[in-house]
């Protein structure tokens, strides 16, 4: 057997670039695969309002394609949903070079501390698979400050009152203010809520050959005009192919890890087209595997890859992967101002409060509360206008034609607290256009996010009242699914085969060269948004596997 | 989504119906901006979702109005539509309206993006309102090098 790569790596997107990043800067020969395109913010098309990461009325300004990749969706009722993947329920992440870092608003939290230990925090609650990660925000604090530095984060370090301590302080000054700051500010202080500008993966100065953000009024769910949204494929990939190490393959799917006859791991199986448009499947083989394909993907790649050793998957014999499915609910309040309180520049994302993180009367963690990024007009007509609004006539256009720049936003990432029945798993009669099964995802979180989403929509609606709206909106939640763009949990490390799939650098138990590299190994997702946090373990995790290559 | 659907109501109903949605002030309204043909290119794309409920909802109104709903008054139009206001057919046909109305000029029904000029949305993008052209070859097929 030939071994083309040391290792391979499934999905470019936030973990994969940076382990390609990594594993190609000390030597190794890399093959990074990627199912969507790379795309710029040039070659983008145009800016569509209606096909984008943030709404999805017909389609995306990436991948995945709308025909040919179906996920199903059981819903609470046991009734089967085929769904496409601009459909809700789907639980997309953009399939793309950089994946969502590519069209991400690039919030780039630290977890707190005590996010590491949320069991020991809270103790399990009944039917609950909440648990303490197998390493603690002491353990990730050099790898968070690493990704804050390499990938680019502004920000201000001694602005979080509760943050873990911090080595280094960001590499660039925070965002400046805008016209909701202020009021938020004045609010928070009547409440006695500690505030500061929240972290972002954005350039607020030129940094790194690049230019800084140019305020435009689009910002998540797009690529970025300046090229100053600091993703991993305008970082660590362009690093990685500078090397001469790394091969780029794009807009191809993995059929499953490739594995020798006693159920080792030697390569991946590639599906390409032939002339006649008929897949073929080709192995390429490697000596380390590394899965970074997203919560959902990364779970179904191990179940499609079954061996005499491992029936239901690699690394599925305890019945493990693919379970824990989470994301975040996302409680959110409306305000309305007397006064414009929106200029559409972006990001626009300003001031945050972590004070409800932790430590809250009788709910189980908490969430980062912020202001949210400049908003499109018909995403505040589609889902934040008041119920009692009439949706047609003079009145509906005038509430838009009065109110649009006078409305503010208080939302945040509330932590869930997981359940092991929320899964991924493979659907038994779906196909997707290469021939593999689909993702079937199915189950809730546990009750008890409601309880803190609803909880925190209290408290952002507290906030917001305080801050000088004349009138606020919002709505509760209800138990579902939850994954989406933050999906996590489905291959969570921890320390024993039994209750987890890997172990605390990713390798796959009972494997000695098959890694996972993303989201799904967070045991629990934080309340914050995830992404800097996969970044810091691709980083701690890709060094690893450096020095053992 | 839905494959293409044959549509079997009036547009002049259909017409009526959005100018009602979003009426003309001192800002045009839906008609001005083309939501008409917004809604219906997605139609016939097969992208609307319960083109179905809407065209039966288009059709009962006809039946309720013997085929004149568009030559009613203003006045007489809001209060039938205040009929149906609760009804799916009308909700999604709203929906649809204000996407044409508030989307990005690109997609057709925002010329010049006159309705964001109007709620006071500044879109912010160097080559304007609508970003970059299409790009139909927005990225080459990788080749492995192995």
């Amino acid at each position: 057997m030939k071994i083309d790569y040391d290792a391979i790596i499934v999905g470019a997107g936030a973990a994969g670039n940076i382990a390609a990043g990594v594993l190609a800067e000390a030597g190794k020969r890399i093959l990074l695969i990627e199912r969507g395109k790379s795309r710029t913010y040039a070659e983008d098309g145009h800016r569509d309002h209606l096909r984008n990461h943030r709404l999805q009325a017909y389609g995306f300004n990436t991948g995945p394609e709308i025909d040919g990749n179906p996920r199903v969706f059981i819903d609470q009722q046991g009734r089967r949903h085929v769904i496409k993947p601009h459909q809700d329920n789907y639980h997309v992440n953009a399939a793309v070079v950089g994946g969502g870092t590519f069209v991400y608003g690039g919030l780039a939290w630290r977890f707190h501390p005590k996010d590491f230990l949320m069991a020991s925090t809270y103790g399990r609650p009944e039917g609950s698979s909440l648990v303490d990660w197998p390493i603690s925000y002491d353990d990730l604090e050099l790898w968070y400050g690493k990704a804050e530095h390499e990938i680019g984060v502004s920000g201000d370090g001694s602005g979080d009152r509760n943050s873990g301590p911090r080595g280094r302080d960001y590499p660039m000054p925070p965002v400046a203010d805008n016209p909701t700051s202020a009021h938020l500010r004045a609010g928070a202080s009547a409440l006695g809520l500690s505030t500061f500008t929240p972290p972002l993966l954005v350039n607020t100065v030129p940094r790194a050959g690049r230019g800084a953000c140019i305020h435009c009024g689009s910002c998540v769910g797009f690529p970025c005009p300046s090229n100053g949204k600091n993703g991993t494929q305008n970082t660590m990939l362009p690093r990685a192919l500078a090397t001469g190490h790394c091969d780029l393959l794009i807009e191809t799917v993995v059929e499953k890890v490739a594995t020798d006859d006693r159920g080792n791991v030697i390569g991946v199986d590639i599906l390409e087209a032939d002339g006649a448009g008929q897949f073929k499947s080709r192995r390429i083989c490697s000596s380390m595997v590394i899965l970074s394909a997203g919560a959902i993907e990364t779970a179904r790649l191990m179940l499609l890859t079954r061996t005499n050793r491992e029936p239901n998957g690699l690394g599925n014999n305890h019945d493990q992967v693919g379970r824990n499915l989470q994301g975040h609910y996302y409680p959110t309040v409306f305000g309305l101002f007397e006064e414009p309180v929106q200029d559409s520049k972006g990001p626009g994302v300003t001031i945050a409060t972590t004070d409800y993180n932790h430590g809250n009367d009788g709910v189980i963690g908490g969430a980062m509360l912020a202001d949210d990024f400049v908003m499109l007009p018909i995403i505040l007509w589609k889902s934040g206008l008041p119920d009692d609004l009439p949706r047609y006539g003079l009145s509906a256009k005038h509430f838009m034609r009065d109110n649009f720049t006078r409305i503010a936003q208080i939302k945040g990432p509330v932590h869930e607290i997981p359940s092991a029945d929320c899964r991924v798993r493979l659907d038994p009669e779906i196909r997707d256009k290469y021939g593999r099964s689909v993702a079937q995802l199915s189950g809730t979180t546990h009750g008890e996010t409601v309880r803190t989403a609803d909880y925190i929509l209290e408290k952002a609606d507290a906030w917001m009242r305080a801050s000088g709206a004349v009138r606020t909106w919002g709505k509760r939640q209800t138990l579902r699914l939850s994954a989406g763009q933050h999906q996590a949990g489905t291959c969570r490390m921890g320390e024993a085969p039994q209750t987890s799939v890997t172990d605390s650098f990713g390798k796959v138990w009972g494997h000695d060269n098959l890694y996972v590299c993303d989201a799904s190994l967070h045991p629990t997702n934080g309340g914050y948004n995830p992404v800097l946090t996969v970044m810091a373990l691709a980083f701690r995790n890709a060094e690893r596997i450096g020095n053992l290559l | 989504m839905s494959d293409a659907k044959n549509r079997a109501f009036r547009l002049e109903t259909f017409r009526a119906v959005l100018d009602r949605i979003i009426p003309a002030d001192d800002y045009p309204g839906a008609l001005d901006n083309g939501v008409d043909s917004f809604i219906l290119s997605l139609w016939d794309a097969g992208l609307v979702a319960d083109c179905e409920a809407i065209d039966q909802g288009l059709l009962d109104l006809d039946a309720q109005t013997s085929g004149r709903f568009s030559m009613l008054s203003s006045e007489s139009q809001d209060l039938l539509l205040a009929e149906h206001k609760e009804e799916t057919w009308f909700s999604i046909l709203c929906e649809l309206a204000a996407e044409g109305f508030y989307a990005d000029p690109a997609n057709g029904a925002n010329p010049d993006a006159i309705s964001w000029r109007m709620i006071g949305y500044r879109p912010g993008l160097p080559e304007g309102p609508s970003g970059p052209c299409e790009n139909p070859q927005d990225a080459v097929r990788g080749r492995l090098r192995a």
